[in-house]
């Protein structure tokens, strides 16, 4: 519909006019009431996004009733992959793009069904983190800076989302990776937090740089276009009719690499991963929403976005593949010993993301075109109901440590589902939905990841066996995923009640207490509805939306229309995988059930016994400790050393030319030395020379 | 007859000139500098007069007087001058007045010890007129 | 377009006849300057005197006149003078030394036919100024030994100087002498042969002074050739030219009175003869320059048209004063004026300066 095409632009507008306000009339004017521009656009931009969902819905229909020729009689077909392109604003245009000699920048909208299903979902799931972090931000300084931030970064990832070229797609990834940065050091003060956001900033940056490059290889190989029609049409047709097919695969192969190199850094998989662990550091609304929903999903999307150019660089695929694989089990791993709540939240992100990367490598188009659309569909769906039940968990850790003052050690707290009924309900739904328990939605977008690896593991050309390798390590983590969930869950909610002291010197009167540790009676630490709300809500999409829209295919159905991937086809329900899947995560939780609830001091014993194993997963595997010596260490000498050549060598040069100049003139200072005659000596001395010189001609 | 050349007479002028200018920047006594100066003016007098009188004009001489008057206040106004400046410091030594020179620098002082004075015999002593002397009358040989 | 002196290095043998007398000068000078523990005076007042001698008979040429003689007195004296004067230790003696440079300056203003300055000189500056200088002597005394009368300040390095200087000077003067007198030479040669063959009887005798037509010597010849060699002396080409031409002309040799009428052109070439010679040394008239003549001749005027004697320098008026006085009170107004206002401020300033307020 031309109506939804004219707006398209309130969605990334209107959270950037919020941002302007809250920054400008915030710390003033609004204080306390700063969240409201940011509600207000967040939720102005999901009704845009509602539209325009609704749009290519509408369009998809038209094309799905026109096969089925219950459509009435049309001239034209419609489009099997409709989207809305609106290009507001020419930017930069330098030289002749038309043919073929420049440069041309648009700010150009796209809607197609990828695209507006991530909208919708960074949309919705930001309103509700904002409304949120009402509850969680209240009497905090930064207030109005926090609710500024946030509408920033709803900006970037909208942008990021709608771009139809990957000039802007680059604008929004810097967008989120500025306001990451600023989110996660929000409590600067703090030198861990500062650290954190500066580490984040890097390590991503890092990935940026292969992205950029990746985007400029594509531009310069392959027809100098940027936006993702005329590049994706380039690619194809250079591959063609080409004749040097071998160079060309290899510059592709190339490309789709540095590509990749940004979605490693953005979405945090090894080797690029140990910035995600420490933004934890931040207030929980911003883990929730940007390291489980939104950012850490912008290197998916793009990947998915790419899959005509990476589905013809099956040796690209299969690096993603690998790495996601490396990522999910190494975090995995890591999870099992962590003791802060927040950090085993925070591997499982990592974890989680490793297995959609996973599925986008495991699309290779040499098992087949419904293949590549399969595994992008599996990547999407994963993405989508790991948003729903992540954010869930992160808010509801969020909700524990708001209650227990700050204190996320999980040894330090324990059986608290009496103490908080909601948030308990809460984590749980959150926890069985990640760790695959049948029928939640976690399973139904696991299941299908794990039969994209095995579909690529029996059918691919290349790396077949290695696909199947990749399965079982998906298997695997299925498992310790459910194992470690578990584990954080009992670790909480079960046991002997404690509840540490700062939780009554940090509480403010919610319900009334004397401030004394009372073990008898639970004590009205539960969160202010502001916050359990959103819980609650975010609770019903992560038990339902799997259900709803998986075996149903409704989703697959949708994004299957995305302009690039091949046409799908009909979709059967693997019984055997959900069978072994489901039995993997049953055991993980049962197992978890059994060393913390039942034989609690089973854990310290293994701990002991396997004391090397335990020591190399709590400290992470060493990873940031390796990256410190071998890269961060000679970087800072080097640093140090340019630093000193600066200062003397170059320094000194530029001194040493002053030093001379006044050496030079301390040389000549005895010759005023007062007396007159002396003087007038000189002057007839150079008279003379002056006049010698003349006579002589010289 | 032939005329003496005209160059001879700018020799004389240029030798005397070159004295002066020697003399001026070797002597340390104001007096004798102030001297020397006015030797340089003679020698530039004399070239205007060599000049008048091979052209036939008396615009050199005219100069020359011109010369001569400046030359006189100049001399009038440097030997006030000179006064002031030795009773500053009882001394006609233009070396004393160094105090213009590079911060920092040493002033210049002379090395070398000057000869001793040479010993001015004394003068006779005469006995004041109109007073009796002294009589010693062991050494009168009345 | 004057002619361009300097347009070659000097070799040895232009200017040793300047530097053998300006080190020995240079010599004396520096070994006479006062100094603490000086040199005893016989090397520097020899080697002083062998210069002065060297200086006159390497430099100076020309016969023995009353002129002559009068100039290298008075130049001896003043230059005697002036040594003294810089190498005296007693101030006192210096300014007597002083005062017979002057006198004999003054000598030599005489020469230049300048009385009325030699006069005003020897009145203003023995009589007025060189007093002054003895009486602010007297109010200025030293007891004893001085720095100021024993010491010098960088004997070598002045001497250096000034005898450099003088050396430039000197042999700027010795090429410009020799140019000048290379072609003064030359026309006193034509002139002198021009009258001895005017002298002779018969016409016969002046063709053979002359010598034959075609001739590398004839006279005509040189005398053309000599007119060409300078620029300034073209016209007088064109004129010898015509004087060659009317001695050769057949009306001339067959008439009765040819001896007279040959003798005149002989003489009129003796004219042209000494016309270039007083060219010499004569700058080109200026152009179109209104200059009054109040002072003598302005310098514009051709060189023929100043009177000459028999030197061949331009005739000075005799009533020196009078004619000087017309010149300062005409063409030198204002400088005149100016010079009195000048001498009444240095008055009033000399006085203010001096005045001691008891």
């Amino acid at each position: 519909m031309s109506d939804v095409r004219s707006y398209l632009w309130l969605i990334p507008a209107l959270p950037l006019a919020a941002a302007v306000i809250t920054a400008v009339f915030g710390p003033r004017l609004l204080r306390r009431h700063s969240h409201w521009p940011c509600i207000l656009a967040g939720t102005g931009a999901f009704v845009v996004a509602v539209m325009a969902f609704l749009a290519v819905h509408h369009d998809i229909d038209k094309f799905v009733a026109f096969h089925h020729g219950a459509a009435p009689a049309q001239e034209a077909p419609p489009d099997p992959h409709p989207q809305q392109i609106r290009v507001y604003y020419e930017w930069i245009k330098v030289g002749d793009p038309g043919a073929g000699r420049g440069i041309e920048l648009g700010f150009g909208l796209n809607a197609d069904a990828l695209s507006a299903m991530m909208a919708l979902m960074v949309t919705f799931i930001g309103t509700l983190i904002a409304i949120y972090a009402v509850g969680y931000m209240h009497g905090d300084e930064g207030y109005a800076r926090f609710f500024a931030e946030v509408s920033l970064f709803l900006f970037s990832m909208t942008t990021l989302v709608l771009a139809d070229n990957f000039g802007l797609l680059y604008l929004g990834w810097e967008g989120v990776g500025l306001c990451s940065y600023l989110l996660i050091g929000f409590w600067f003060t703090r030198p861990a937090a500062a650290a954190a956001a500066r580490k984040a900033f890097l390590v991503t940056r890092i990935g940026d740089m292969g992205f950029l490059l990746g985007i400029l290889l594509l531009w310069s190989r392959f027809g100098h276009h940027l936006d993702y029609q005329n590049v994706f049409d380039s690619v194809e047709e250079t591959l063609d009719r080409s004749s040097n097919l071998q160079e060309l695969h290899g510059w592709l192969t190339t490309a789709c690499l540095l590509l990749m190199c940004g979605a490693v850094g953005k979405s945090a998989q090894f080797p690029l991963h140990v910035w995600l662990p420490d933004a934890m550091e931040g207030p929980t609304p911003v883990s929730a929403l940007i390291h489980a929903a939104t950012m850490v999903t912008a290197g998916v999307y793009m990947i998915a976005r790419c899959t005509p150019l990476f589905m013809l660089a099956p040796d690209a695929q299969v690096v993603v593949a690998t790495l996601g694989g490396i990522t999910a089990l190494l975090a995995a791993l890591i999870a099992l010993t962590q003791n802060d709540l927040k950090r085993v939240l925070a591997y499982s992100t990592l974890s989680q993301l490793g297995y959609m990367f996973m599925a986008l490598g495991s699309g290779v188009l040499s098992a087949g075109g419904p293949v590549v659309t399969f595994a992008v569909l599996a990547a999407m769906f994963h993405l989508f109901t790991h948003a729903f039940f992540k954010a869930l968990l992160f808010l509801s850790a969020g909700s524990v440590m708001h209650a227990m003052g700050n204190v996320i050690d999980m040894r330090r707290f324990g059986g608290l589902r009496k103490v908080l009924p909601h948030t308990h309900w809460t984590f749980l739904c959150g926890a069985l939905a990640l760790s695959g328990f049948p029928l939640l939605s976690g399973f139904w977008s696991k299941d299908e990841i794990l039969d994209a690896a095995w579909t690529a593991g029996r059918q691919a050309d290349q790396y077949a066996s290695w696909y199947l390798l990749l399965w079982l390590v998906g298997l695997i983590t299925a498992g310790l995923t459910a194992f470690y969930t578990f584990r954080a869950y009992f670790m909480t909610f079960w046991g002997e009640q404690r509840i540490p002291h700062e939780a009554f010197e940090h509480h403010h009167g919610h319900g009334g207490h004397d401030g004394h540790e009372g073990h008898s009676e639970s004590p009205r630490l539960e969160s202010p509805p502001v916050m359990t709300i959103p819980l609650m809500i975010l609770a019903v999409f992560a038990v339902g939306v799997g259900f709803a829209l998986g075996p149903t295919h409704l989703f697959g159905h949708f994004v299957a229309h995305t302009p690039g991937l091949p046409p799908p086809e009909e979709e059967h329900l693997n019984y055997t995988m959900m069978l072994v899947s489901s039995l993997v995560a049953l055991s993980g939780i049962g197992v978890a059930y059994w060393m913390y609830v039942r034989q609690p001091d089973l854990p310290t014993r293994m701990a002991r016994t396997a004391q090397g194993l335990y020591q190399l997963s709590l400290n992470k595997f060493h990873i940031d400790e390796l990256y410190e010596s071998f890269i961060l260490k000679p970087l800072a000498g080097f640093t140090a050393f340019a630093g000193i050549f600066d200062l003397r060598v170059l320094d000194g040069l530029v001194d040493l030319t002053a030093y001379f100049l006044r050496w030079l003139g301390f040389r000549f200072r005895p010759v005023q030395n007062g007396l007159v005659q002396f003087y007038a000596l000189a002057m007839v001395l150079g008279l003379t020379v002056f006049l010698i010189a003349l006579v002589m001609k010289l | 007859m032939t005329a003496l050349p005209l160059h001879y007479y700018l020799i004389v002028g240029a030798i005397l000139f070159a004295l002066g200018l020697i003399g001026f920047l070797a002597r340390r006594n104001l007096i004798i500098m102030f001297l020397c100066v006015e030797m340089m003016l003679q020698g530039v007098s004399i070239n205007l007069a060599a000049f008048a009188r091979y052209r036939g004009n008396l615009q050199g001489q005219a100069f020359i007087l011109f010369i001569v008057t400046v030359a006189a206040c100049e001399a009038a106004i440097a030997l006030a001058l000179i006064l002031m400046l030795f009773r500053r410091y009882s001394s006609l030594d233009v070396s004393k007045w160094q105090e213009l020179r590079e911060p920092g620098e040493e002033p210049t002082e002379d090395i070398e010890p000057l000869p001793p004075a040479p010993r001015v015999p004394p003068l006779p002593h005469l006995t004041p007129s109109g007073v009796e002397p002294e009589h010693r009358p062991e050494e009168s040989h009345v | 377009m004057p002619h361009c002196l300097f347009s070659a290095v000097p070799t040895v043998a232009e200017w040793w006849p300047i530097a053998l007398p300006l080190l020995a000068g240079g010599a004396a000078i520096y070994l006479l300057l006062p100094r603490p523990q000086s040199h005893p005076m016989v090397w520097g007042a020899g080697l002083g005197l062998l210069a002065l001698v060297l200086a006159g008979a390497l430099l100076l040429r020309g016969g023995v006149s009353p002129e002559t003689i009068l100039f290298w007195s008075f130049s001896a004296i003043a230059i005697l003078a002036g040594a003294l004067l810089v190498t005296q230790h007693n101030p006192a003696r210096a300014a007597l030394s002083f005062t017979l440079v002057v006198l004999s300056t003054c000598g030599l203003f005489l020469l230049l036919a300048a009385p009325f300055l030699m006069a005003a000189t020897i009145i203003i500056y023995a009589g007025a100024i060189i007093v002054t200088f003895l009486f602010v002597i007297m109010l200025a005394q030293h007891p004893g030994l001085s720095d100021a009368d024993d010491r010098s300040r960088e004997p070598l390095l002045t001497t250096l100087t000034g005898f450099l200087l003088l050396g430039t000077l000197l042999f700027v003067l010795q090429r410009y002498d020799s140019r000048i007198n290379d072609s003064a030479r030359n026309v006193d040669a034509l002139i002198q042969r021009t009258r001895e063959a005017a002298q002779q009887d018969t016409r016969a005798a002046m063709d053979g002074k002359i010598g034959t037509p075609g001739d590398e010597d004839e006279l005509f010849n040189q005398f053309n050739k000599l007119f060409n060699s300078r620029p300034d002396w073209k016209d007088l080409h064109a004129k010898a030219e015509q004087v060659a031409l009317a001695w050769s002309d057949n009306d001339l040799v067959t008439d009765p009175a040819v001896v007279e009428k040959s003798r005149a052109r002989l003489e009129e070439l003796i004219v042209l003869g000494e016309q270039a010679r007083n060219r010499l040394g004569w700058l080109p008239p200026a152009e179109n320059t209104p200059l009054s003549n109040m002072s003598g001749p302005p310098p514009t005027v051709e060189s023929e048209q100043v009177r000459r004697d028999e030197a061949g320098l331009p005739r000075m008026p005799a009533q020196n004063a009078a004619f000087l006085g017309r010149s300062l009170f005409t063409d030198f107004l204002l400088p005149v004026e100016l010079g009195g206002f000048l001498l009444l401020v240095a008055t009033v300033g000399a006085i203010a300066i001096a005045f001691r307020r008891s």
